[in-house]
């Protein structure tokens, strides 16, 4: 039998404990991209990233409910994915600017991977 | 008895032969056997209520409600109440940034200790020693950079310096904050020997009065005070002369000049702009030329880039001549600074259709050694009291003889006969023209010069001339000093000198949330002062932003 530290509505709290965090540092985390230094000047976000990776390791050794059944990818995931794909571009393009016409092939090219990548993902879930 | 032996013997002939007729058929009765249980079975399912279409479409609409209800209708309160608390975490998080971002006021103290064996704030290490006695190292290069991280909407930048006062006779350091893409910084003294002599004289705020005739006036005052000299080292703009013999007509420029320059040009309605630009390519890398119009605000009107020619590695072959070109329409008649950035070429030609275009200083560049044929060039300035000109050349090739005359008159001789130390030509009250036939030499402080008498005018109602570090210099030139600088404080044998930059009035440049800073030590740029290093300890600085009430 498996050893878990955390077990039933603890299990639950660790796990919904690292997925706000990990939200939290990939927002702050872009948002410093763009606009860099709105976040670095005042919070040193490699303090957070610790924070992130102690929270997942605790949710690592956590228990986690069996799903009984799959979830079904929906037209909502379809347009999910294709805003996130339209997302990765545009972050791209605007963090090259300064290369010119490479900066667009390099933003397609990103664009199209993080499409087809979460296609991937979505099919083989559904697959199981 | 015999009759209960033949029925025995009957019933097992009758056994045997049953026996003997299955093991000759078994898969016959197997089938029978096997037909018998499906029979069965399906007989046995017919009796079972078989789900139908609508009852799964039921069952999946109930599984996401169920499986939510079963998630969180158990959780106990405290589960609930933790729950809540995580998630206010990344609320508390973006109310802070913004708070701290758009409404607080905010200083931001950084601490760069030289002397420390942990980071290297300077750089390039090659001009800064190693730590000595764990304490401060030493300056040994003209240039040493240090970065300072900015905030955002940040307003102004103190930085407070402690060093040891190593310098030679008139030596001289200041602090630059980058103020351009490209290598251009806007600097503020923070020693120099001379300049302590500053406190002889009155003063009001950053205003010196050094014409003990004149008022003292504030900073305000004294740009009305008209036909006055003012010698600074800041970006001082004085009331704009109206010109009345202006004309909108085509000049051409065909003396070849060096690097950055600032042209003060009068335009009407529309100015247009053709350059044409040679790359030296003297040092490695693009090589652009930016020229901007500006307003006497500061506010960019146009502008083009002329791009490097293709050669970014070292070649100091003749290269192609590019040109580039811009008109700005719209303008209103009076003064507009034409400025171009300095960057590694030579700016071959510049025609304008106006006649009137002067230039604060002008490195003239028609010499072999710049890969072009020597050409004599001529300069024409006024000077309306006794000044000094500042003649500069840094090869051998532009020591020579200038010929100059003053208001027509007899022409006289001056002879460049140094390179690498500035040369002072005693002005007096007059109207002068230079004749240089080696040029390679960099002409200031005589206020402004044209190429022919008909381009020369008066920008402003005050003349602004360049601050030197000679008093001398300035008690005989200038009628007030406008600077910032301050003297610096004596401490346990060190001295500690205070600068401010303020990021928008001085358009300081600021990329990926850092600030570049440099001190210029020109005495570590010469050969023979490798004694006078200059020894520092710390470096303080002070980011200020301001809150949305301040």
């Amino acid at each position: 039998m498996t050893k878990y530290l955390f077990r039933g509505h603890n299990a639950s709290l660790v796990n919904y404990l690292f997925q706000t965090l990990l939200v939290t540092y990939l927002v702050l985390l872009l948002v410093e991209q763009i606009w860099s230094g709105i976040v670095s000047v005042y919070l040193n976000l490699n303090y957070l990233l610790l924070i992130v990776i102690a929270a997942g390791v605790l949710d690592v050794f956590s228990e986690h409910p069996m799903r009984l059944f799959p979830e079904k990818t929906g037209k909502l995931d379809y347009i999910f994915v294709v805003v996130l794909g339209i997302l990765g571009f545009a972050i791209i393009k605007y963090k090259t600017l300064e290369l010119g016409w490479l900066s667009w092939v390099i933003s397609i090219i990103a664009g199209i991977l993080i499409i087809l990548l979460s296609l991937l993902v979505l099919d083989e879930n559904e697959n199981n | 008895m015999n009759v209960k032996k033949d029925d025995w013997e009957k019933e097992f002939e009758e056994w045997r032969k049953e026996k003997e007729r299955k093991l000759a058929k078994p898969a016959e009765s197997d089938e029978i056997y096997l037909a018998q249980i499906k029979d069965g079975v399906e007989s046995e399912e017919n009796k079972i209520e078989k789900p139908t279409k609508k009852d799964f479409e039921e069952v999946e609409n109930a599984r996401e409600p169920a499986e939510k209800k079963l998630k969180h209708a158990k959780a106990p309160k405290h589960i609930k109440a933790l729950k809540l608390i995580a998630l206010l975490i990344p609320l508390i998080l973006c109310g802070y940034l913004v708070y701290a971002n758009f409404i607080v006021s905010q200083e931001f103290e950084y601490f760069y200790d030289i002397g420390s064996s942990g980071e290297k704030y300077l750089v390039p290490v090659t001009r800064v020693s190693e730590s000595i006695d764990g304490s401060y190292r030493e300056m040994n290069g003209g240039l040493v950079y240090f970065d300072v991280p900015i905030a955002r909407n940040a307003e102004r930048v103190e930085v407070r310096i402690r060093f040891k006062d190593n310098f030679p006779e008139g030596g001289t350091m200041s602090l630059g904050a980058k103020d351009q893409e490209v290598w251009h910084y806007k600097y503020n003294s923070i020693y120099s020997s001379e300049l302590d002599n500053l406190s002889e004289f009155e003063n009001l705020g950053d205003v010196y009065l050094i014409n003990k005739e004149l008022p003292l006036v504030s900073l305000d005052e004294l740009k009305n005070v008209e036909n006055v000299v003012v010698a600074t080292d800041e970006e001082y703009n004085s009331l704009p002369n109206v010109v009345t013999d202006y004309e909108k007509r085509l000049t051409e420029i065909n003396t070849s000049l060096r690097g950055g320059h600032v042209f003060y040009v009068y335009a009407d309605s529309d100015l247009s702009v053709n350059v044409k630009k040679q790359d030296l390519n003297w040092y490695e890398g693009k090589d652009e030329l930016e020229i901007g119009l500006y307003d006497l605000n500061g506010n960019l009107i146009e502008n083009y880039t002329i791009p490097d020619d293709g050669v970014e590695t070292v070649d100091k072959k003749a290269a192609k001549i590019q040109d580039g070109e811009f008109t700005a329409y719209g303008l209103e008649e009076g003064v507009y600074k034409l400025e171009f950035s300095d960057a590694d070429c030579l700016i071959r030609e510049i025609e304008t259709n106006t006649n009137k275009i002067i230039a604060e200083r002008v490195f003239l560049a028609d010499n072999e050694v710049y890969g072009i044929d020597n050409k004599v060039s001529k300069l024409y300035f006024e000077s309306s009291s006794a000044g000094q000109l500042r003649l500069m050349t840094y090869h051998p090739a532009g020591i020579q003889e200038i010929d100059y005359s003053i208001d027509d008159g007899e022409t006289k001789k001056f002879n460049v006969y140094q390179e690498d130390v500035p040369i002072y030509m005693d002005l007096g009250e007059g109207n002068y023209e230079l004749t240089l036939p080696e040029n390679d030499v960099l002409v200031s402080g005589a206020g402004y010069f044209a190429f022919s008498e008909e381009n020369y005018f008066e920008p402003f109602k005050q003349k602004v001339v360049n601050l030197q570090d000679d008093m001398g210099k300035i008690r005989n030139s200038a009628d007030y000093v406008v600077t910032k600088y301050k003297k610096p404080v004596d401490d346990s044998g060190w001295m500690v000198a205070e600068t401010e930059f303020n990021l928008e009035e001085d358009r300081l440049f600021v990329k990926d949330n850092k600030l570049s800073f440099v001190f210029n030590i020109p005495h570590l740029s010469q050969e023979g002062y490798e004694e006078n290093t200059i020894p520092i300890d710390w470096i303080e600085i002070k980011v200020y932003k301001p809150g949305v009430n301040s």
